[in-house]
């Protein structure tokens, strides 16, 4: 095992592409981390007195904020190195819940086969007959009016809730695959328990795919983040998130160019970083796979 | 790896658009006066809203967009003056319209309206005073009518408002051209009502052909005349060739285009497709106002409304009032106005600037958070405390909000902001256990301060569904002051009662009291006689084009 991995690791090293995507990400993450240091002003403190000109308009970038300042006089560097925090941990916990279930439902189907199979595959094509964003709005709608959750919660529930299939599906198939290999049957003819060859056997074979599958998966949990902020289903404001920014900023496309252009960088690259990052760990996995 | 070039390059790109995207000034106006020398006859006037229009049945049009062509096409007895730009709190006063002259009793209670000679509906049948009455018993009679309430002082209208008779014994034709009515109580604001578009006349024979079709074929006496509504698309008016003012109007018509976002309408302008655009979203409103060339055109009108931050009073912590004063001193005024652009002046209570019975004695809470800190810890809260505030999903809604958290949070207040849709808010707000924190708003349905006291404050209006006193302030005092000042015929009195009124709801602040909304209307430099009118925002009575004899929109020469 050790050799594959270093295989693997070897293969990650020589990709260029994985490489940028690594520093990008960990960049990303070293302003989420860092941002109460290096984020200045607090991110959510309107400063209406000297944030803004006479007339209310956002100021541009200048020596005090580099970045400039948003519609209420707040920092927009500050909301960005805040914002990116919030995107990284809706993005982490929501991947986390699509996981977790789509681990559990696709090691069961693929090992149990048969009807549990069956029934369990009708209830994934189920979820995915709904356009992915369309159930997204409607349930993060539903669980912000019922007021089950507040806060962040309603945002990761709803994405870790409509983005468990695709994993399960992924992992189903590579669980068919690996249950008439040699090491499982020698397992079971052993008298192994379907728990002990699930956790022992199975588990550890997938751990490639569902590193892949999480990495790809949390840049578009981060798209989709910003995409319900945009919509209002988002963290309530003042919630420093990168989607709420661009929302509140739209307006002001002409007259504060800044308020869109930054978060909307910011979500591009950690998109583009996350998804470089998780085809070079496929490339790295999967050799067989490399176009 | 080609593909990391790429996205390379493309980031690269962002980068240098978003350089070099610094905000564009506003092009002046492309088009000019032609420079007539007085009124022009002829033309046609465009603009747009962002909402549809609903209905043009008078007895049922009361929102504002709707109201935009059911004033045009529908006259009262009483009218308002035009607006004057250069004037301020011009717009209040009534004139005679359908009426001629009026005389109201001795003891207030008998109204004797004399018709002006010769008035004709807008085909040219006669108007008598039996059409009035017909008109205001059908609002009476009719259930689904919002206006009946404004009648409720007239004798036997609550009669008829409850199905118990259809004549209403306090409004009679004496013959064609003399209307009376008669209250059982004096009520000073009456003639404002009579000035609502829903006291206009109609003809029987004309309601009762058209049937449910009302809504849509309007048979009026106001100064244009619907010749097309494409519902949801367009309403175009034309000149009513039998309006009673034989100058008027000086426009041929008037093409009104529905359900145009607010952005959209504002580039339709720019672009000269519209001649009067309004409710600019600030940063298109913060470009055109630091636009010298544009100034001339910008229009204000007196706030004739009232916005704040409404409480229950009977939920803690804010049945105490020291915590709602505390509120008060903690909120900046001069913050809320400079989120709006400016276009706001700072309140002391419900009443708008240059309203009857306003106090203008009293200034607004001043910006103290000290004050409010020490009134918060004499009521209990020396560490503040956590409350959730309502406010309408709309974008400037949100920012205002976030201005309010960041005030409040000063003073310990420590407000989450939950978002409603107007429909919700309206529902929720009017309960009592419903949100006790939350957006407030009054528009003015005529100049008098019953119109806004009355409806907002009195404990009449608390109920458990839809109560238009949603603070549930009940104050028998206070009620004791609103009744008196509703039937006082004095006017020194009545203003002193009001007066008196201010004070006591600024004490007691109900409200955290914020701010009065400017109307901001851009015109092309060619729209004459035009300003947004404090009582119906627009009217078009008076409004003409200074434009080239043969009706085209003459062109600015290019900027060198």
């Amino acid at each position: 095992m050790r050799h594959a991995r270093d295989r693997a690791l070897r293969r990650f090293a020589a990709n260029r592409g994985a490489l940028v995507g690594a520093a990008l990400v960990a960049l990303v993450v070293a302003i989420a981390v860092l941002a109460p240091v290096i984020g200045g002003r607090d991110p959510v403190a309107a400063d209406i007195d000297h944030g803004l000109t006479t007339m209310g308009a956002p100021l541009p970038p200048h020596g005090g904020e580099w970045l400039g300042t948003d519609q209420l006089g707040r920092s927009v560097w500050s909301r960005i190195a805040h914002g990116a925090g919030i995107s990284l941990l809706v993005a982490l916990a929501s991947t986390a819940i699509a996981l977790t279930v789509g681990l559990v439902v696709g090691l069961i189907a693929g090992y149990a086969g048969g009807t549990t199979d069956a029934a369990l595959m009708r209830m994934v094509d189920l979820f995915l007959a709904f356009p992915f964003l369309l159930l997204a709005i409607l349930l993060a709608a539903l669980l912000r009016q019922a007021g089950i959750a507040s806060g962040t919660a309603p945002v990761f529930i709803t994405l870790g809730a409509v983005s468990w299939t695709t994993m399960a599906r992924v992992i189903r198939g590579k669980v068919l695959s690996l249950r008439e290999r040699d090491f499982v049957q020698a397992a079971r003819a052993m008298g192994a328990s379907t728990a002990r060859i699930l956790a022992r056997h199975l588990l550890p074979n997938v751990g490639g795919v569902v590193i892949v599958l999480a990495t790809l998966g949390f840049a578009q949990m981060i798209l989709a983040e910003s995409v319900l902020s945009y919509l209002g289903l988002g963290p309530p404001p003042p919630t420093p998130t990168w989607g709420r920014m661009l929302y509140e900023g739209r307006s002001y496309y002409q007259t504060a160019p800044w308020l869109i252009a930054v978060p909307g960088v910011a979500i591009l690259i950690t998109v583009v970083a996350f998804n470089l990052l998780g085809e070079g760990l496929r490339d790295a996995f999967d050799p067989k796979d490399r176009r | 790896m080609r593909s990391i070039r790429k996205i390379a390059a493309s980031l690269a790109a962002v980068a240098a658009l978003v350089a070099a995207c610094d905000a564009p000034a506003m092009a002046p106006p492309r088009f000019r006066a032609q420079g007539a020398p007085g009124p022009r006859r002829g033309g046609v006037l465009r603009f747009a809203s962002y909402q549809p229009v609903r209905t043009l049945d008078p007895a049922i049009a009361y929102d504002e967009i709707s109201t935009y062509i059911v004033h045009p096409v529908f006259d009262t007895l009483l009218g308002y003056e035009p607006a004057d730009p250069a004037v301020t709190n011009s717009g209040l006063t009534l004139v005679p319209h359908l009426a001629s002259s009026y005389a109201i009793s001795p003891d207030g209670r008998t109204y004797t309206f004399t018709l002006r000679d010769g008035i004709t509906f807008s085909d040219g049948q006669p108007v008598v005073a039996g059409d009035f009455e017909y008109a205001l018993e059908r609002v009476l009679a009719r259930a689904d009518s919002p206006f009946g309430s404004f009648l409720s002082d007239v004798e036997g209208a609550a009669d008829v408002i409850a199905g118990k008779s259809k004549d209403c014994t306090g409004i009679t034709a004496v013959d064609d051209h003399t209307l009376v009515f008669r209250l059982s109580q004096p009520y000073a604001a009456f003639r404002y009502v009579l000035a609502m578009a829903f006291a206009t006349p109609l003809k029987r024979a004309w309601v009762e052909s058209v049937g449910d079709q009302i809504r849509r074929r309007p048979l009026g006496t106001g100064p244009f005349v619907v010749t097309e509504w494409t519902e949801g698309t367009r309403v175009v008016l034309r000149r009513n060739p039998h309006y009673w003012d034989p100058k008027l109007p000086y426009l041929d018509g008037v093409v009104f285009l529905e359900n145009i976002p607010r952005d959209t309408a504002f580039l339709m302008f720019q672009a000269g497709e519209l001649d009067v655009v309004d409710r600019l979203p600030a940063p298109d409103y913060i470009r055109i106002a630091e636009t010298p060339a544009w100034k001339p055109y910008i229009l204000q009108a007196a706030a004739m409304n009232v916005y704040g931050e409404r409480m229950n009073t009977r939920v803690p912590p804010f049945n105490d009032r020291r915590v709602r004063q505390a509120l008060n001193y903690a909120t900046s005024k001069d913050h809320t106005i400079r989120l709006l652009q400016n276009g706001a002046v700072a309140s002391h209570g419900i009443l708008p600037p240059g309203m009857f019975g306003r106090d203008e004695s009293l200034a607004p809470y001043p910006y103290d958070p000290a004050r409010a800190r020490q009134l918060l810890a004499e009521a209990g809260y020396p560490d503040g405390f956590d409350t959730e505030y309502v406010c309408l999903n709309d974008g400037e809604a949100e920012k205002l909000a976030q201005g309010l958290q960041a005030d409040l949070a000063k003073v310990g207040v420590r407000v989450r902001i939950r978002l409603m849709s107007f429909a919700t808010y309206l529902t929720a707000v009017g309960k009592p256990d419903g949100p006790p924190f939350s957006y407030g708003s009054w528009f003015m349905d005529f100049p008098d301060p019953s119109n806004f006291i009355d409806t907002r404050f009195h404990s009449r209006q608390i109920a458990d569904e839809n109560a238009s006193n949603d603070s549930f302030y009940a104050n028998p005092e206070l009620d004791q002051l609103i009744d008196a000042a509703r039937s006082e015929t004095d006017d020194d009195r009545r203003a002193g009662l009001y007066h008196r009124i201010e004070r006591l709801l600024y004490d007691e602040a109900p409200w955290i009291w914020n701010y009065h909304r400017l109307f901001i209307e851009v015109t092309q430099p060619y729209v004459k006689g035009y300003a947004p009118h404090p009582v119906w925002q627009r009217t078009y009575e008076h409004t003409w084009l200074d434009v080239a004899p043969d009706g085209t929109r003459p062109r600015a020469e290019a900027a060198p």
